[in-house]
C-alpha cells in the first residue's frame, strides 16, 4: 500500500515568490504538451509496428530537411541516428563528429545542448500541474513497508485523475492529506477541513513538545469552520460580529471603538464579552437563571 | 550577411517544434521510445474507460448512500467486467449505455435517473434531451454526468426547472474519487424532517444556532443536500470514542 502525503511550503520570501511565477508561467506554456503527455501513459512502450517506425522517422525527416538548411541526410535505426551536415558544401558529417564540427564564422551556432535541454522541458512526459516536487519516505507499519510522499505544491483534483487511470491505483486516494486547508474543503468538504486544522495546529504544538489539550483545538476547529467555509481565527474572522464590545475586547480596540462610533454601532449586552465590559453578570453558565425563593413573612 | 543568419536563427525556432520527436528518436540509452498517435489514442481510451469505471461506481455508491436500490454486482464490477460490458471493440466506452434509475428503498413510487452526457460540454441541447427522457419515464429527479464542463445557460436551465425536476449536476473529474471513503470525512447521515424537529426539540436550538454546512459543499453535493436539510456527522473523538455533530444545510 502506498499513501499519499500532500504537502506544500509557503513560498513568502520575494526573491523566492519570483521564481515561483516564472515556473508557473512556463507551466501553463507547458499545459499544451501537458495534455498529450498525461496520456501517455508509460515510458517504455515497445514499437509494436515497424512501419509506423519508418513513417514517423519519414516525417521528422522531412520536416527537419525542411526547417534546417544545412541538413543533407537524415537516418534513424534502431542503433543511432545520423545527421548529415552541409558545411561549406564540401564536408557531410555525421552525429559522432559533431563535436569536432567547425563551421564558417557566417553559420548561425548551432548548440545541441541548448536544444535538446530546451526540448526536454518542452517534452512532458507525464505532470499533475501545480506539483513540482516529490519526496518519498518510508514507513514502517505491522512489519508492512508503508511509502509516503510529500509534495511541494497540491493539486488534489490532479491527484486524482492519476489515481484513477489504471484499475490499480498507484496512490492511495482515501488517504490523501494537505496542509492546504481550503483545497481540502473544496474537494473532501467542511469536515475534512475542520479534521486538517485539527492536524496541522496539534503538529505546530507537537513539533515544540507543548502539550495543548485536543479539545481546545477542536474548539478552534469548531468555530472556524462554524460557517460551512473557513474564516480565520483572529480579529478579521470576528470583525463582522454584532457585538462591537466583543470585538474592541480583543484586539485593535481603538480601531473597533472608531468604527462602531463612525457607524453608530450598538451593543446589546448578550455577549460575554459585552456583559464584562460593563460589569454585569454574562449570560451564560449561572448567570443564565435568577433564583427565587420564598421567603416566609415574618408575621406567620 | 548578417540578414542571412537572422533569417537561419527564426528557421531553428520553428524547428523545435518537431524536435521533441527528434531528441525522443535519438536518445536511446534512456530507453524512451515515442508514443505514436495510433498507441496514444489507444491509451487514452484505456485511461477513459478505467476512469469512467471509477466514475460509473462512484454514483452507483452515491445512489445507494441516498437510499436508492443499488445490486452490489454493479458497485463491485471489476475493470474487465466493465470493459466487456460498455466498451465496443476500439475500447470506446459508450456513455450512453451507462445511464440508468432505480427506485427509492423508503417509497419505490420515488424513481432516479443518471444521465452521461456524451458532450464534453454540456449546452441547453442536451439538458432538453434529459428533461425530454424525464419526461417520458415520468422521474422527477435527474442526475446529469459531463465529462467537460458545464455551460452557464444549461446550470440556468437546472435552476428554472426547480418547482418541476430536482436536477443536479456532477462532472466526471467531481466522481473519479468517492469522497465519503477518504479517511478525513467522517460519517454522514441526513436527518429526515421528523428527526430534525426532534433534534431542534431537544437541544432547544434554533436553526441559525446549528452549525452550517455549504450547500456547494462537496459532501452536501454528494448526498443532494437541500437548503434546511440536517446531517448528523458521527465524528471521532480522542476523549469519549465517537460523537455526534450536526450542520445544518445553508
Amino acid at each position: 500500500m502506498a499513501t499519499y502525503e500532500d504537502d506544500d511550503e509557503d513560498e513568502d520570501e520575494d526573491d523566492e515568490d519570483d521564481g515561483y511565477l516564472k515556473e508557473f508561467g512556463e507551466d501553463e506554456i507547458e499545459a499544451a504538451y501537458a495534455s498529450a503527455g498525461e496520456e501517455s501513459n508509460s515510458e517504455d512502450i515497445k514499437m509494436t509496428d515497424a512501419d509506423s517506425l519508418a513513417k514517423e522517422v519519414s516525417v521528422v525527416e522531412q520536416s527537419f530537411i525542411e526547417h534546417f538548411s544545412y541538413t543533407t541526410s537524415f537516418t534513424f535505426n534502431e542503433s543511432g541516428c545520423s545527421i548529415g551536415l552541409q558545411v561549406k558544401k564540401q564536408h557531410v558529417l555525421t552525429m559522432a563528429e559533431l563535436t569536432y564540427l567547425q563551421f564558417g564564422s557566417e553559420m548561425p551556432k548551432l548548440l545541441l545542448v541548448g536544444i535538446v535541454e530546451k526540448t526536454c522541458l518542452k517534452t512532458v512526459i507525464r505532470e499533475i500541474p501545480g506539483i513540482t516536487d516529490c519526496f518519498k519516505s518510508k514507513e514502517e507499519k505491522d512489519g508492512e513497508a508503508v511509502y509516503r510522499l510529500a509534495t511541494n505544491g497540491s493539486n488534489i483534483p490532479g491527484l486524482w485523475q492519476f489515481a484513477c487511470s489504471d484499475a490499480d491505483s498507484l496512490i492511495d486516494e482515501h488517504s490523501i492529506q494537505s496542509n492546504d486547508i481550503y483545497a481540502i474543503l473544496t474537494t473532501y468538504g467542511v469536515e475534512a477541513a475542520r479534521a486538517t486544522i485539527l492536524r496541522e495546529v496539534g503538529g505546530v504544538f507537537d513539533v515544540y513538545k507543548i502539550d495543548v489539550d485536543s479539545r481546545h483545538l477542536e474548539l478552534i476547529a469548531d468555530y472556524m469552520t462554524f460557517d460551512g467555509g473557513y474564516k480565520p481565527f483572529n480579529r478579521s474572522g470576528i470583525s463582522n460580529n454584532p457585538s462591537p464590545l466583543l470585538k474592541a475586547s480583543y484586539e485593535t480596540t481603538a480601531s473597533f471603538l472608531s468604527d462602531a462610533t463612525l457607524h453608530g454601532d450598538f451593543d446589546d449586552l448578550t455577549t460575554p464579552s459585552g456583559n464584562i465590559v460593563a460589569g454585569r453578570l454574562s449570560l451564560t453558565g449561572t448567570g443564565v437563571f435568577d433564583i427565587v425563593t420564598p421567603i416566609e413573612s415574618s408575621r406567620a | 550577411m548578417k540578414d542571412e543568419s537572422k533569417e537561419s536563427r527564426a528557421e531553428l525556432e520553428l524547428d523545435f517544434e518537431h524536435l521533441p520527436l527528434v531528441v525522443a528518436l535519438l536518445d536511446q540509452n534512456a530507453h524512451f521510445t515515442v508514443c505514436w498517435d495510433d498507441t496514444l489514442t489507444a491509451m487514452a481510451d484505456q485511461d477513459e474507460s478505467a476512469r469512467l469505471w471509477k466514475v460509473n461506481r462512484t454514483i452507483h455508491e452515491l445512489v445507494k448512500d441516498r437510499g436508492y436500490q443499488v445490486s452490489d454486482d454493479e458497485i463491485h464490477m471489476d475493470l474487465a467486467t466493465f470493459r466487456s460490458h460498455y466498451a465496443n471493440q476500439t475500447g470506446v466506452v459508450d456513455r450512453s449505455q451507462l445511464n440508468f434509475f432505480t427506485n427509492s428503498q423508503v417509497n419505490p413510487q420515488e424513481q432516479i435517473f443518471i444521465f452521461f452526457s456524451d458532450e464534453r460540454s454540456v449546452g441547453v441541447k442536451t439538458m432538453r434531451k434529459l428533461l425530454g427522457i424525464l419526461e417520458d419515464k415520468n422521474i422527477q429527479r435527474g442526475i446529469i454526468i459531463f465529462p467537460g464542463n458545464m455551460t452557464p445557460s444549461a446550470r440556468k436551465v437546472i435552476v428554472a426547472m426547480a418547482n418541476m425536476y430536482k436536477l443536479e449536476e456532477f462532472s466526471e473529474s467531481d466522481l473519479l474519487v468517492n469522497i465519503t471513503h477518504h479517511t478525513l470525512v467522517p460519517r454522514h447521515e441526513v436527518l429526515t424532517p421528523e428527526q430534525k424537529k426532534l433534534l431542534l426539540e431537544r437541544y432547544r436550538l434554533k436553526e441559525t444556532q446549528l452549525p452550517r454546512i455549504q450547500l456547494a459543499d462537496p459532501v452536501a453535493r454528494y448526498y443532494g443536500l437541500r437548503r434546511g436539510q440536517v446531517v448528523k456527522i458521527t465524528r471521532p473523538s480522542e476523549t469519549s470514542g465517537r460523537y455526534a455533530s450536526y450542520r445544518i444545510c445553508f
